[in-house]
């Protein structure tokens, strides 16, 4: 097996606020909530390259990134995350290790993402953050028709750019706060869902 | 007594002419030639002149085209085919062409040669053969040979007799001195025929004589080639010479000076512009050199984490963590086999707490130290990237700077280049006269220059090839001069004593050894009542006849031996002589039989004085006429003419009985 370290990290740090908020959490809403963290990189302009792992969406119209999946079934045996019925937790081991790996300067761009896609925790259900993402522009055209494909294409990206476009003119792209945009960008996919 | 040569020249004394169409009323013509004159008297057109030419035919197998200059036997032997085949193409019908024929008898020297030639047949004999003259014992018969073979036996006994080493001297000889034809080919002012002919004439070696021809044509060659590389290098100078006047500079033109200084400055400002292109190329290039090394250890070190950090998640321990025995723990109830006693899950605590794996009892390894030193070395290379990332982006920012500087480096050079052409075009006349050597003009004057060399050294080379011919000829000059000089005691006198006979007055012959480079030779001078007559049109046309046929007569008197007498072939030129002239010719040519040659000629007998001033001098047993009226038809013209001939041919009688009663 290949260990992709960042999704390891990503894993940790999800489940971190996860358990501030939530508790637990399903395996395609951790999956989730990376995409929408590799989303606010790309917000902040930043090449999707540099995430480290791919994402494609499915036939169950999530999206879903087998390196998060392999560096969370890792964390699992190694007793970082607790699993019980299908629902995800970090223990006390993880918290752990997680506070090691946060003083490593290699995850702290993205610690920054992350900490912005989940905080929208606070203020939206997760269910509603799971039914906004489907009408996100690169997920909503397959999922309209059943079918997988690999997301952050470059017409997908594209596409991606013109939204944050119209974003960034009401928001100040260069705030370091990111709650505001994944929160206005959820809350935009909502109304889209709602029409 | 001075060194005379011995040739012996052909006496003819018979000529027999078969099957010649222009001769209609005669299919054989036989003419029989005793000492003194034999003259053929006929009206114009009657063929007095195809009489002579036959004659020559026969004897050498070639006919000279009057149309052309011969000066060398080497020039007229080339002519040998084809000139005799149209002359006689004319003057024998197309039924008669194998029939025709020519023979001569000849005597040179103690042979008698009789020969027959078909009239189109210039290198072969139909008959050949020799005899003694004293005693007619033959010598030779040329039964069995081939017409060629024959040809060829006849040239060399020919040359053997006539003490003259090859065939194609006499034939020379035969032309240029023996015969005075209706080509006029005056020898006196042919300056290389002369000297052929005075070489062969005085005694000279006949192989030098042949060497002096070949080296006067290979100095004249050489000259030539000479003088046509001395042309081109001139050529070729004044090319240079132009290509020279664009670097004059006009000093004093003010306009020049601001465009000389108006280049300079666009042309430093360009080589400005251009450094800074070259300098920001250069940097950029460390730029994106620095940002390819730090990316490439940015990617070695993500590499290494990446390795590290699996080895720290691989390593084994927190085996009471697996998933399994955490819910064995959690659920009190073995996740294997379902045991829920409580002995089971002790038995598992005491396990992990002795560090033996609870499902197949194996020892397990302490995990904190190497835990301890895998998070340092993870923390030791999240450094190294996070350096060499600030490091990478600092590269990427200089890269993106550079960029940028280039593009606009590249810009401002592309302005001030297209400022500085346009300049150019628009001053290249000046600005040419100004640099004198742009481009390739410096490279295209040391090429005109090393062309001008090259052809020079050329021109010296085929002067000096001339200059070592020249000093070889001239060499063979003087001992042709010191011939010449041994001889002229009894050779030039005679021919003033010729010419006198005619002229009239005074007048003697210089002979000049030419040294000059560019034209070495003979030069005869005839000095005429103290005046010397360098060119021909300096005499009057009958002057100049008379006087070549009395260098001649000269000539052939002083090298012939005393058993050599020959004859000359003259067809007199007639209508240009005033009477007095005419009248001192005969004098002239009876002066010349005198001597024991004989005379064969043609004459147009209604105007000559010559013939009866030599039917008074020669008398009947000296001279002989034969007219040719019986020969061929008469034209109306002619016919009704009649009269006034045989009035000439009564006044010639009488001239005769003159002699006869002198004598």
């Amino acid at each position: 097996m290949t260990y992709n370290h960042l999704a390891y990290f990503d894993g940790l740090q999800i489940g971190q606020h996860v358990i501030n908020s939530v508790g637990s959490v399903a395996s395609a809403e951790i999956h989730m909530l990376a995409y929408l963290s590799c989303l606010l990189s790309l917000y902040r302009q930043q090449p999707v390259s540099l995430w480290g792992y791919q994402f494609a969406v499915t036939r169950e119209n999530y999206p879903f990134a087998s390196d998060l999946q392999a560096g969370i079934d890792t964390l699992c045996s190694s007793g970082y995350l607790a699993t019980a019925e299908g629902y995800y937790s970090i223990t006390g081991r993880g918290q752990a290790e997680l506070e090691a790996l946060q003083s490593l300067n290699v995850y702290q761009e993205r610690r920054a993402f992350i900490d912005g896609a989940c905080s929208c925790l606070i203020t939206l259900p997760i269910s509603a953050i799971r039914r906004a993402l489907e009408n996100d522009p690169d997920i909503q055209p397959a999922t309209a028709i059943s079918q997988s494909r690999l997301l952050f294409s470059e017409s997908g990206v594209q596409t991606l750019y013109d939204h944050f476009s119209a974003l960034s003119d009401a928001i100040d792209v260069h705030t370091d706060d990111l709650t505001i945009p994944a929160v206005v960008w959820v809350a935009f996919l909502a109304q889209l869902s709602e029409k | 007594m001075s060194d005379r040569p011995q040739l012996h020249y052909p006496r003819i004394m018979s000529v027999t002419l078969e099957n010649f169409s222009l001769y209609s009323l005669r299919r054989k013509i036989e003419v029989i030639f005793t000492d003194g004159v034999f003259c053929l008297i006929g009206a114009n057109g009657l063929g007095k002149s195809t009489f002579l030419a036959s004659v020559n035919f026969a004897l050498t197998g070639i006919l000279a085209d009057p149309r052309k200059t011969y000066s060398t036997p080497a020039e007229l032997n080339r002519n040998r085919p084809d000139f005799a085949d149209e002359f006689f193409r004319g003057r024998i019908k197309e039924s008669d062409r194998d029939k025709a024929q020519i023979s001569l008898i000849v005597q040179i020297s103690d042979k008698e040669f009789h020969i027959t030639r078909g009239v189109f047949e210039s290198k072969s004999l139909r008959n050949f053969s020799a005899y003694t003259v004293s005693d007619k014992r033959l010598e030779f018969n040329g039964g069995e040979f081939s017409p060629e073979d024959l040809h060829k036996e006849y040239e060399k006994r020919f040359a053997s007799a006539s003490g003259i080493k090859y065939f194609e001297q006499f034939v020379f000889l035969q032309y240029f001195v023996l015969t005075f034809d209706e080509s006029r080919k005056l020898l006196f002012w042919n300056d290389r025929a002369l000297k052929e002919a005075v070489s062969y004439c005085i005694g000279a070696d006949f192989e030098k004589a042949q060497k002096m021809s070949r080296l006067q044509s290979e100095m004249d060659k050489a000259g030539s080639l000479a003088r046509n590389f001395g042309f081109q290098a001139s050529n070729v100078r004044e090319r240079l010479a132009l290509l020279k006047s664009f670097e004059e500079v006009d000093e004093t033109d003010s306009g020049t000076e601001s465009i000389e200084a108006q280049h300079e400055e666009l042309e430093r400002a360009y080589q400005e512009r251009l450094s800074v292109v070259e300098q920001k190329k250069k940097e950029l290039a460390d730029a994106e050199l620095a940002w390819i090394e730090y990316s490439s250890k940015f990617s070695t070190l993500q590499a290494d984490y990446a390795s590290e950090f699996e080895r720290r998640t691989k390593r084994v321990a927190h085996v009471e963590y697996h998933p399994t025995v955490a819910a064995s723990l959690s659920q009190h109830k073995c996740s294997i086999c379902g045991s829920e006693s409580s002995e089971a899950i002790e038995n598992i605590h005491q396990k992990l707490e002795a560090s033996v794996c609870p499902l197949c009892e194996s020892a397990i390894a302490g995990n904190d130290a190497s835990e301890d030193k895998t998070l340092a070395n993870l923390r030791s290379l999240d450094e190294s990237l996070a350096t060499t990332r600030q490091k990478l982006d600092q590269a990427l920012k200089t890269r993106a700077r550079l960029q940028k500087e280039l593009l606009a480096a590249d810009d401002s050079l592309e302005m001030v280049a297209r400022g500085l052409r346009e300049f150019e075009t628009k001053n290249e006349r000046q600005l040419l006269k100004i640099t004198g050597v742009r481009s390739g003009l410096e490279n295209l004057a040391l090429n005109l220059q090393a062309e001008i060399d090259e052809i020079t050294r050329q021109k010296d080379e085929k002067y000096a090839e001339r200059d070592r011919k020249k000093d070889e000829y001239l060499k063979l000059q003087k001992e042709l001069h010191q011939t010449y000089l041994h001889v002229q005691e009894e050779f030039v006198p005679r021919f003033r004593q010729l010419a006198y006979l005619f002229i009239g007055v005074d007048l003697d012959i210089r002979v000049e050894f030419r040294t000059s480079v560019s034209n070495p030779g003979i030069n005869f001078t005839l000095i005429v009542k103290g005046n010397e007559r360098y060119n021909d049109f300096q005499l009057s046309e009958s002057q100049r006849f008379f006087l070549d046929i009395a260098l001649r007569m000269a000539l052939v008197e002083f090298s012939s031996a005393s058993s050599g007498k020959g004859t000359l072939l003259i067809d007199t030129p007639e209508g240009s002589l005033d009477i007095a002239y005419e009248s001192r010719v005969g004098q002239m040519f009876s002066a010349f039989v005198g001597t024991g040659h004989r005379i064969i000629m043609t004459a147009n007998i209604n105007s000559s004085q010559i013939l009866k001033r030599l039917a008074r001098e020669l008398g009947r047993t000296q001279m002989h006429l034969h007219t040719m009226t019986e020969w061929t038809e008469l034209s109306e013209v002619q016919l009704a003419e009649q009269s006034l001939f045989q009035e000439a041919l009564s006044e010639l009688d009488k001239a005769f009985s003159l002699s006869d009663a002198a004598q």
